[in-house]
């Protein structure tokens, strides 16, 4: 099969600059190829260096962009979209970029589940083609309002977003990006990296369309993470994921005065629920060294226990929660704050 | 020089009881045919229990040992008589040993040899495995330095590759290299081979008359590559067609009992036909086939198809089509033969027809592997890249895939890329 696949490419790679009869024939033989039943890991890297010469000379070959989403076809679609590792790797060049317009213009929902398999697959030793999802990132905000989801495009849509990070999307307009979180409702079960999404929450939730506008499933989502000590689980990429960070510093963190910031808006917006939520999740993740306090954040907890009762036991359970899987105790500054925002509540009522 | 005397007059003695052994088993003991067999089949299993072999093949060696010890003998004799005579006498019995020696090494280098000697069938199978722990230690140590090499180069990938990924050159993407397709060692003995079975199959075909001999050589007609072999294809093509012509009755009905005979001779006819295309560019032969509609009685999706391509006016654009519409009944060892004689087809003459023929070929469920990599290959010659002349001296394409895998095949491909193996 290799020999062979390497005869074929170097065919294509000539009948590109050959006679209009020989550049005639490409389109038949790709779509001949789409039936092959056994495709070789190879195939994948032949069809992807394919696209690439396909789009340098797009303007000596008829219809290219249809090329393009065949031998895309060839390479990605018949692959597991569940599976992150491949076995071949993917030479990313700057002509791939040309495909980002071609397969999110076609409105296909396959093809462009075809393109993000192509740019989030891992190989053993090379990252996945990051600068090349970034470009996708203006596509992907409102791909939800012009293609249906498929199970696959969903996943994949998934694996991009969490790849591409909150900062690929922010020049965007975040209220678009959080238009899409809210449509692809994630779950733990669907994250490949915990702590890129712990991340990714957080900025959306700091900034103030995300406190608005995010849906409280992300906030209880959030809470998840941070009490399961998710984001501290090693994973195979570490080091290639995180540039440079070893894998110990792969830690959430939040800053105290943003943190009471968000309060605050919650608090006017009367969002107790998000508050609830955010509460677990500022004293799950505040650096031990910093010491709250009972001040403001004492303040708000009695606010929050008065409007919602609920929250005094949910709080307490997730503190536990959280000290049994990072192993430590759960604060002394917590527990004060917690029975005085009790007791208070139960003083004051409703 | 007693003991040569001693163990040649022993040779004779075995001998002659040899002789008498033999004759007993040649000996007919009567009765009919069955009883007979019988017989012959008791003695015969006697002759493998007990080790006759043992002792005709011992003579030789007996021989051999008679005549070293007298020639050593004489030289330590004429020794003390006359030196110079003596010096005469040994270099002879060394040149003689020395012979001996080289005749030895030959029969145990290959089993083709026709020097064989009980010495070296003897010494064969140790010196195998001598010779295979020196092959699988220079290997082994290849791979140790192949391995250090891309331990080096992926230290140096993954520091670049930190830095940027977008780093592929795109003349590196658009290589367009040579292809190895075969060891040229690989290649000569296919070659080699193929000239054997076309020299065997012309004897055989024009010599023996045993049906299933004659059967075997057919299948095989049709998949050697007859041209460069050295082989006058005329005379072979005629008596491939009288056999196909003498399965079919005067109303061209297929005889019961014929189908193998038929089928295989159809299949070298038209290999023969399109190697000769091949070969002389349009110059077909196949006039010489008697036209007209050959049938069979029952139902053959294999015979059926190849009749159909015969039945046609041949010459005219539609037998290619013919060929391409492969009946999903046909079984696979079928297809990969007509995808097989495609290939060469398709290397002969560029005909207008619907690609789309070659993709539904190419869509049936029992097509096997090897028959879509020639499919495939089909494709190239279509793109403006027709196949070289080793792809098409292997039949089985699968090969060049166990071949790719057993010498690793990832490696050859980076290597065909020319940049550095990222495993």
């Amino acid at each position: 099969m290799f020999h062979v696949l390497c005869k074929l490419s170097n065919a294509v790679f000539s009948a590109i600059d050959g006679t209009p009869t020989q550049k005639a024939f490409i389109p038949h033989m790709l779509r001949d190829l789409i039936k092959l039943e056994y495709r070789s890991e190879y195939l994948k890297e032949i069809v992807y260096r394919w696209c690439s010469v396909i789009y340098e000379k797009r303007e000596r070959l008829q219809d290219w962009e249809s090329l393009l989403l065949v031998c895309l076809e060839i390479g990605f679609r018949h692959l597991d979209f569940r599976t992150e590792f491949v076995k071949t790797w993917l030479p990313h060049t700057e002509h791939h970029r040309g495909l980002v317009d071609v397969v999110f213009e076609s409105q296909e929902s396959e093809s462009i589940a075809d393109l993000l398999h192509a740019w989030t697959v891992k190989h053993k030793y090379h990252r996945p083609a990051h600068e090349l999802l970034d470009s996708c990132s203006a596509h992907l905000a409102g791909l939800h309002d012009l293609v249906p989801f498929s199970p696959r495009l969903w996943r994949l849509v998934i694996r991009s977003v969490e790849l591409i990070g909150y900062k690929g999307f922010e020049g965007l307009g975040v209220e678009r990006f959080i238009g899409l979180l809210n449509h692809l409702h994630v779950t733990v079960e669907d994250m490949d990296d915990k702590y890129n999404w712990g991340k990714l929450l957080l900025d959306t939730i700091q900034s103030s369309e995300g406190t608005q506008h995010l849906s409280h499933w992300y906030w209880e989502l959030l809470v998840e993470l941070a009490a399961s000590e998710y984001p501290l689980e090693s994973t195979s990429m570490d080091l290639l994921t995180e540039q440079g960070a070893p894998p110990n510093s792969r830690r959430l963190r939040i800053d105290l005065a943003h943190s009471l910031q968000i309060i605050t808006s919650l608090t006017e917006a009367k969002e107790w629920g998000k508050l609830e939520c955010w509460m677990g999740i500022v004293w799950m993740l505040l650096p031990e060294e910093l010491d709250p306090g009972e001040g403001d954040l004492g303040h708000s907890m009695t606010l929050l226990f008065r409007q919602r009762p609920g929250a005094v036991q949910k709080l307490e359970q997730w503190m536990e929660r959280w000290s049994q899987t990072a192993g430590k105790d759960v604060p002394e500054s917590f527990k004060q704050a917690h029975k005085k925002g009790h007791e208070a509540a139960q003083r004051d009522g409703p | 020089m007693y003991a040569s005397l001693i163990i040649s007059l022993l040779a004779a003695f075995v001998a002659m009881l040899g002789k008498q052994w033999l004759n007993r088993y040649l000996r007919n003991s009567g009765g009919s045919m069955i009883e007979r067999c019988g017989d012959r089949q008791r003695k015969f299993n006697g002759l493998k229990k007990w080790p006759l072999h043992f002792f005709v093949e011992s003579l030789p060696v007996m021989l051999q040992v008679a005549l070293l010890l007298l020639a050593c003998g004489l030289c330590q004799h004429m020794w003390s008589i006359n030196t110079p005579v003596a010096c005469t006498l040994i270099s002879l019995t060394g040149v003689g040993v020395v012979f001996y020696i080289g005749i030895v090494i030959a029969g145990m280098s290959s089993y083709a040899c026709p020097f064989q000697t009980p010495a070296s069938m003897a010494l064969r199978d140790p010196w195998k495995k001598v010779w295979r722990r020196i092959v699988s230690l220079i290997v082994r140590s290849k791979r140790v330095l192949s391995r250090t090499h891309r331990m080096w180069e992926r230290g140096v990938r993954s520091l670049l590759h930190r830095q940027s990924q977008l780093t592929i050159p795109l003349e590196v993407v658009q290589v367009d290299r040579p292809i190895r397709w075969l060891d040229p060692e690989a290649f000569a003995i296919i070659r080699r081979t193929n000239a054997d079975d076309a020299r065997c199959v012309s004897w055989i075909l024009g010599d023996i008359t045993d049906p299933e001999t004659l059967d075997a050589a057919l299948l095989l007609a049709g998949e050697i590559q007859w041209l460069g072999c050295g082989v006058d294809l005329r005379p072979i093509f005629d008596l491939i067609i009288t056999m196909f012509m003498s399965c079919f009755d005067p109303t061209r009905i297929l005889y019961p009992g014929s189908r193998d005979r038929a089928y295989y001779s159809a299949r070298a006819m038209l290999w023969i036909n399109t190697l000769m295309m091949f070969h002389n560019r349009l110059q077909r032969i196949h006039s010489f086939i008697p036209s007209g509609k050959y049938t069979t009685q029952v139902p053959d999706p294999d015979l059926e198809h190849l009749l159909g391509f015969i039945s046609l006016d041949w010459g005219c654009s539609s037998d290619i089509k013919w060929l391409l519409r492969i009946n999903p009944g046909c079984t696979p060892l079928h297809s990969q033969w007509i995808s097989n004689l495609l290939l060469h087809y398709f290397q002969t003459i560029v005909i207008k027809i619907d690609p789309g023929l070659v993709s539904r070929a190419h869509e049936i469920k029992t097509t096997p592997l090897n028959a879509k990599l020639n499919h495939l290959l089909i494709w190239c010659t279509f793109l403006g890249s027709p196949v070289e002349s080793e792809v098409l001296m292997i039949q089985n394409k699968s090969y060049a895939i166990s071949y790719v895998c057993s010498s690793g095949g990832s490696l050859l491909f980076y290597q065909w890329l020319h940049v550095p193996c990222p495993m």
